[in-house]
């Protein structure tokens, strides 16, 4: 079984230069955990709800909380997104896939093509579903 | 700037600038020594002048000196200024990365003394560099540089690489051009030019020679280089009909009479069936050996052999196939067997396929295909003609044009004319096309994804041996490890049939020299040149042409 038989292929993605508050809003509208960053129709970045409260702890704990809203207004999608990650292609094994994702400690992985174009995104709900239900 | 030189220090009352100037000789320095509110004006030309006065215009100026001097002058106030010196020649030595050169970078004289060829060659050889590696007639110029230049004074040996195992037919093959006999009335029967060579037992039959180790090169300092020895590759694993001579196990006999078929590293001794004409009387041939047919194949028979189809005569709306060479003495001539107005890839009813090589006279409305090669004397007029290898028209001697039709070759096609003054549409293709060329960049990018998978998961598993090192593993982390095993030998079978697929369509990198399509005499308007997807209309007649792709654009090989 190939991993386009089973990946999520309706991807919501965002540009990097989108602001910060743009993943919140995102995140607050579906059950996503994760965004795929889009730049010229390629796969530049990932960011995921894990991402974002991290951002918003990591300067609670060094800063004045007052100033949070200042700090996040001026943040962008390019300054908390993952931009080194593993990607696998649609003819990917789940088995294989299974196991990166496992031993990797990752929660998703993206599905591109050779041009690096977002082919659809691979999470950990999908392969439970795959082992669970097919 | 260069002046000329002298060793006196001059004053003349024509140039003012004289009056000024002091020359230390011993020192090779020259210097302006400005009184305040100096008359006369200084210019670059002035000095310039005074200088070349003075026999000194060869050497070196002080640009940022003279500048300085020129504002200050103008200013009235005085000043002394070194304006220019005398440098002999000077060199650096120079060793390239892989020892194999050693250069020279020369600053040349300006009024010194030029470089002592003597004294150079003496200080390369106390760099280590040997006398044997020296290039002496360019050391010997180096006293004529007047700009500044490297040279390559000295190379190395580069290490010639060893021949791997060649394979050497001992016996002629059918393929060597026969002469034609001409009888008394003027006669000349061209089915008399073939022969079909049948072998006797025992008969010598392929050769094998050893690899050669190559020849050791030397760096400049004379450190030896070792080449890198030619490969062992083995016969064919197998070679029906042959034995191994037991004093020789290099060379390859005969072990029954019958049709020898040679293929790139072995021989086999094919049985073979002989008839006179393929026709009705004969029906179709199907046999697993070689076929010789001493006259004609007729329409719509069919010959299906293992091994060689030799035809001595035509082959007409017919299908051969064959698991070797396939050898028509005369033509290969067909028909469509589709309008032709409504199909772009029209269908011919006559069609020959091979694996080896496909030597004819003349094609005309034929459909022709190999992985090997396609050798016509004559002409292939309007036909499809398909070679893993070359098409080749006319080597040696016949018209060899290639007109209408589509000619395609995965490393070359080579003929005396292409096209004709008609302007007949003529196709011909050469390396992959788009498709192709798009699916092997798919094949290298899912390539790529296995190798990285499979890294990954190897170095997963190596963690875990190395934990198993150091403590006992639980059932889980056991079942985990064989888990990871299967889908790493999963992920090595993909890669491995992608490899095969890659070598179905890369089989244009098997030669040393690039894809091309050529034209030894003429090339005719309206031929469509395709080189690895890049395509040109031919507009103009032209002569000799050699077309290659280069940057992705076909152009002429000059």
């Amino acid at each position: 079984m190939i991993i386009e038989k089973i990946m999520t292929k309706n991807v919501l993605t965002l540009a990097p230069t989108a602001p910060f508050f743009k993943i919140q809003e995102v995140f607050q509208q579906v059950p996503f955990h994760h965004l795929l960053i889009k730049e010229e129709d390629k796969l530049v970045g990932l960011v995921s709800d894990r991402d974002m409260m991290n951002q918003v702890a990591k300067y609670i704990t060094q800063h004045n909380t007052s100033d949070i809203s200042n700090f996040l207004s001026k943040l962008t999608v390019a300054d908390v997104m993952t931009k080194d990650m593993i990607v696998i292609d649609k003819d990917t094994a789940v088995s294989a896939a299974s196991v990166l994702l496992l031993e990797n400690n990752f929660s998703c992985l993206p599905v591109v093509d050779r041009h690096q174009h977002i082919d659809g995104i691979v999470t950990w709900k999908d392969l439970l579903n795959y082992y669970v239900y097919l | 700037m260069r002046l000329s030189m002298t060793d006196e220090t001059s004053h003349s009352t024509t140039n003012p600038l004289l009056s000024v100037l002091t020359i230390d000789s011993e020192q090779g320095l020259a210097s302006i020594q400005l009184p305040e509110n100096f008359d006369s004006e200084i210019t670059q030309e002035t000095l310039q002048k005074a200088l070349q006065d003075a026999n000194i215009a060869e050497w070196s100026l002080n640009e940022s000196g003279i500048v300085d001097l020129i504002q200050k002058a103008k200013k009235g106030l005085a000043s002394q200024t070194l304006v220019a010196t005398r440098k002999d020649a000077a060199y650096r030595i120079k060793i390239s990365r892989d020892s194999m050169t050693a250069s020279l970078d020369i600053d040349p004289q300006m009024g010194g003394q030029p470089l002592d060829v003597e004294k150079v060659k003496a200080d390369l050889q106390n760099h280590g560099i040997q006398q044997s590696c020296l290039k002496l007639q360019v050391l010997s110029s180096i006293t004529n540089v007047t700009e500044h230049t490297r040279l390559v004074v000295a190379t190395g040996k580069a290490a010639v690489a060893g021949r791997d195992s060649q394979f050497i037919a001992l016996i002629e093959k059918e393929d060597e051009e026969a002469e034609f006999v001409e009888d008394s009335a003027g006669n000349v029967d061209f089915r008399s030019g073939h022969e079909y060579i049948t072998v006797a037992e025992n008969t010598p039959l392929l050769k094998r020679e050893p690899p050669t180790s190559g020849e050791r090169g030397m760096d400049v300092f004379g450190n030896p280089i070792d080449a890198k020895p030619g490969k062992e590759i083995s016969f064919d694993g197998k070679m029906d009909g042959t034995y191994a001579n037991p004093e020789d196990p290099n060379i390859i006999l005969a072990k029954v009479g019958g049709h020898p078929v040679f293929s790139k590293k072995g021989v086999r001794v094919d049985p073979t069936l002989k008839f006179k004409d393929v026709d009705l009387s004969t029906g179709h041939i199907n046999f697993d050996g070689s076929v010789h047919v001493s006259g004609d194949v007729r329409p719509e028979m069919k010959i299906e052999a293992s091994g060689d189809v030799f035809i001595k005569g035509m082959v007409e709306g017919a299908t051969i196939i064959s698991g070797n060479d396939v050898n028509v003495g005369l033509g290969i001539a067909g028909s469509k067997t589709e309008d032709d107005e409504e199909t772009e890839n029209p269908e011919y009813d006559c069609q020959i396929h091979a694996r080896g090589t496909v030597t004819a006279r003349y094609a005309n409305l034929a459909h022709i295909e190999t992985t090997g090669s396609v050798h016509i004397k004559e002409y292939i007029f309007n036909s499809y003609v398909k070679a893993g290898s070359r098409v080749l028209l006319g080597q040696q001697g016949g018209k060899g044009n290639i007109v209408g039709g589509q000619t395609i070759a995965g490393h070359a096609i080579v003929a005396r004319s292409l096209g004709s003054n008609a302007y007949v549409k003529t196709e011909l293709r050469v390396g992959a096309n788009n498709q192709e060329l798009l699916y092997l960049e798919e094949l290298h990018f899912t390539r790529e994804q296995r190798l990285a998978q499979a890294r990954s998961i190897r170095a997963l598993l190596n963690q875990l041996k190395e934990r198993s090192k150091q403590e006992n593993l639980g059932e889980m982390e056991l079942h985990k490890a064989k888990k990871m095993h299967q889908t790493l030998l999963d992920i090595q079978e993909q890669i491995k049939k992608i490899e095969i697929d890659f070598q179905k369509i890369t089989y244009i990198g098997t030669h040393i020299d690039e894809p091309n399509i050529t034209a030894t005499h003429h090339c005719y308007p309206n031929c469509f040149v395709t080189i690895n997807g890049a395509v040109m209309k031919v507009d103009a007649e032209r002569r000799t042409s050699n077309f290659i792709n280069q940057g992705r654009k076909i152009t002429l090989k000059s």
